[in-house]
């Protein structure tokens, strides 16, 4: 026996062990139907009532902003609690339970009435995420009612240490109510992934199970619980192998998460002394926030595409120097690299009404069209240049600035050629115009991503400022396989050797240039590929700004010699799996040295 | 008045953090604000009006401003709405 299993829905990834507490709040007190009172003495219970659920969300807000410094509550959860809180405020709905109060109805009936028409209303829309917003205004629906009944707007429940808080369904509220201190874990019969109380479970670190229906039944308070939140189960009394293997797994996530903590403001630098930079990738002045807060050096990719993709008109120069400025000065001084538009193929321009094509893959898209549509491309570089001068400090002379421009998609010197000369010859208009310091120095790179172009590398390098590898197209050209292709998605192997070698010409020929030799896709997240690509000569990663965390630790604990040796002997493997099974022992190895450094420190 | 076809630059569209920044913008004007889309239309200092507007990111939504600040209302908003952020 290993205990009983309950499948739900993935909800918090991590996993936890505690008692079974059971959350049922009290059902709420109903006034009966036929109890009236006059239109103002209702009207004043609302006011009264809504004062009260407004009251509770500020002291809900003020303990998680507490709970924010102590690194327990990421800002998406207040985010998340304080548009609650908006919508409890909300003028709109104020307006409709007047008008139900001065037609003469009782509060509650108000309350109800307005509530349902706006859940309605979301429940009606298209996008998935905000059809669940009617979960949203339902929850604080209740807590008005609740308040009308006298009780406590958002219900507190008292949790004994370490329990399992289960539940049929919970509000992002009332989970913000909890004590995060005596919460382990959450179980819910309600929610999906992309409810809000999941995503302030993540927020708050609390491994949850969603969805279990109607599974309160099954369990007596107290009981031993374990929660698997990475893959949405819940056990009843596990036992035996079963047991262990949750244990372990819940001791290893602390320990991950302690080690994770104690690094965030340490520098991404080599036992033996070599910086590598770790950045973010975005897609709009929005990212920045977050990308900062984990600890980004600089944005290692800027995707531009949101400022052309469904739109009927191109954006002029005014409106796109106004968002990269205004990312610029977000990053105060941090390099960030803007990709030029890389649309076409897959990511149509409804501007350009391009013609469908047998193979968007390889066909006309990214630098091909910035080349031949030259305006496009000559208004982004423009309104690049004018941001970067915007961002220039006052005095004149040489300087380089933190902007720099990647073209997407090079597939031979010609095309880098024919950008340059454009380049220059804006760099000119402006300078010209009076509107960019003449000594001010924009670095101009490439994505590489096209096999050929890792294949002449070492030419390229001599002609551009910079190399960031797309590891994502570079896999996928490399082994023609389309990653989304569920048949073919198992060729689509970022550690090949093939991959690996063409990035090892990439890092080779940057270092023989004295250019800078980064990477922009998936593999820059991936803390398995870290040793591999520094030892490659990769000395930039940029990655989703929730994988820099680990990929730090990865750096700080991988010497640059031991890095090229496994680099070397990765690029004599024949197969992805011997490459996989080479790194599993590199970092086997390191564990072991640094748990013995450890003990001998002892 | 003034007014703007405008397309939703955010990434998650006008959610709820982007919609209650929104709000929030629009709240500091005394102008009157309103977003229209696909025939309904939205007080734009309403955060459950604005996210129920269902709009998404690419989405084409009509900005109008109105009053004594509607020009500088105006240019805010729809930079935000435009650009995925304050």
């Amino acid at each position: 026996m290993a205990g009983r299993r309950l499948r739900g829905v993935a909800g918090s990834p991590g996993v936890a062990l505690g008692p079974a507490f059971v959350f049922a709040p009290a059902a709420r007190a109903e006034r009966p139907a036929t109890a009236s009172a006059s239109p103002e003495a209702e009207r004043a219970r609302w006011r009264e009532a809504r004062a009260r659920l407004e009251a509770a969300y500020d002291a809900l807000l003020e303990r998680a902003g507490g709970a924010e410094k102590a690194g327990e509550t990421a800002e998406e959860g207040l985010a998340i609690l304080e548009a609650q809180r908006m919508m409890a405020a909300d003028p709109g709905l104020e307006a409709a339970v007047e008008e139900a109060l001065a037609a003469g109805r009782p509060a509650e009936a108000a309350v109800r009435e307005a509530v349902d028409r706006y859940a309605a209303l979301f429940a009606g829309l298209e996008d998935a995420y905000l059809r669940q917003r009617a979960e949203d205004v339902r929850e604080i629906g209740e807590a008005l009612l609740r308040a009308l009944a006298g009780e406590e707007p958002i219900p507190l429940a008292e949790l004994p240490p370490g329990s399992i808080l289960c539940a049929a369904e919970l509000g992002a509220g009332a989970l913000a109510a909890l004590d995060r201190q005596a919460l382990a874990g959450l179980a819910l019969g309600s929610g999906g992934p992309t409810s809000h109380v999941a995503i302030l479970a993540r927020s708050m670190g609390v491994p949850a199970v969603l969805g279990l229906g109607d599974f309160l039944g099954e369990l007596r308070p107290g009981q031993r619980l374990a929660v698997d939140g990475g893959s949405g189960e819940l056990w009843i009394e596990p036992e035996g192998e079963t047991l262990a293997r949750l244990e372990a797994a819940a001791r290893r996530e602390r320990a991950e998460r302690e080690a994770l903590a104690a690094l965030a403001g340490e520098p991404a630098v080599t036992p033996d002394g070599l910086s590598v930079e770790l950045a973010a990738n975005i897609g709009g002045p929005g990212d920045v926030g977050p990308a900062l807060e984990a600890g980004a050096e600089g944005v290692g990719l800027f995707r531009t595409e949101f400022l052309v993709t469904g739109r009927e008109t191109l954006p002029g120069e005014e409106e796109q120097a106004e968002v990269y400025r205004r990312v610029l000065e977000a990053m105060s001084g941090r390099p960030v690299i803007f990709r030029t538009f890389d649309v076409g193929g897959d990511k149509p321009l409804p501007a350009l009404a391009l013609a469908p094509e047998a193979n968007p893959f390889l066909g006309y898209r990214a630098i091909r069209i910035g080349l031949e549509h030259a305006e496009l491309l000559r208004t982004q570089l423009r309104a690049i240049l004018r941001a970067a001068a915007a961002v220039a400090p006052e005095a004149g002379g040489e300087a380089e600035s933190p902007a720099r421009v990647m073209l997407p998609m090079v597939a031979t010197l010609e095309e880098v050629r024919r950008a340059r000369h454009l380049f220059e010859e804006v760099r000119r208009e402006l300078t010209e115009e009076g509107r960019l310091p003449a000594g001010l120095r924009v670095p101009l790179g490439i994505m590489v991503e096209v096999p050929s172009a890792a294949l002449i590398a070492r030419q390229l390098a001599r002609e551009v400022d910079f190399f960031s590898i797309g590891s994502n197209d570079l896999v996928q050209y490399t082994l023609a396989a389309d990653r989304t292709n569920e048949r073919v998605a198992g060729l689509y192997q970022p550690l090949h050797p093939a991959v690996l070698r063409l990035i090892g010409l990439c890092g080779e020929a940057a270092a023989e240039a004295g250019i800078l030799c980064g990477l922009c896709g998936e593999m820059g997240g991936d803390p398995r590929a870290t040793a591999l690509l520094v030892g490659l000569g990769v000395r930039e990663l940029s990655m989703a700004p929730a994988s820099l965390a680990r990929v730090k630790r990865e750096v700080r604990r991988t010497p640059l010699a031991e890095a090229r040796r496994l680099a070397a002997q990765a690029l004599e493997c024949a197969t992805q799996a011997e490459v996989e099974e080479l790194v599993e022992r590199f970092l086997e190895g390191l564990e072991a040295g640094a748990a013995g450094a450890g003990a001998e420190g002892r | 008045m003034q007014r703007a076809t405008v397309v939703v630059g955010q990434a998650e569209g006008l959610h709820a953090r982007p919609a209650a920044e929104f709000v929030k913008l629009a709240s500091r004007f005394r102008a009157a604000v309103r977003l229209a889309r696909g025939g309904r239309e939205a007080d734009g200092k309403s955060i459950m009006a604005v996210m129920a507007l269902g709009a998404s990111r690419g989405a084409e939504v009509e900005l109008r401003a109105e009053g004594e600040d509607e020009a500088e209302a105006f240019s805010a908003l729809r930079a935000f709405l435009e650009g995925g952020g304050a």
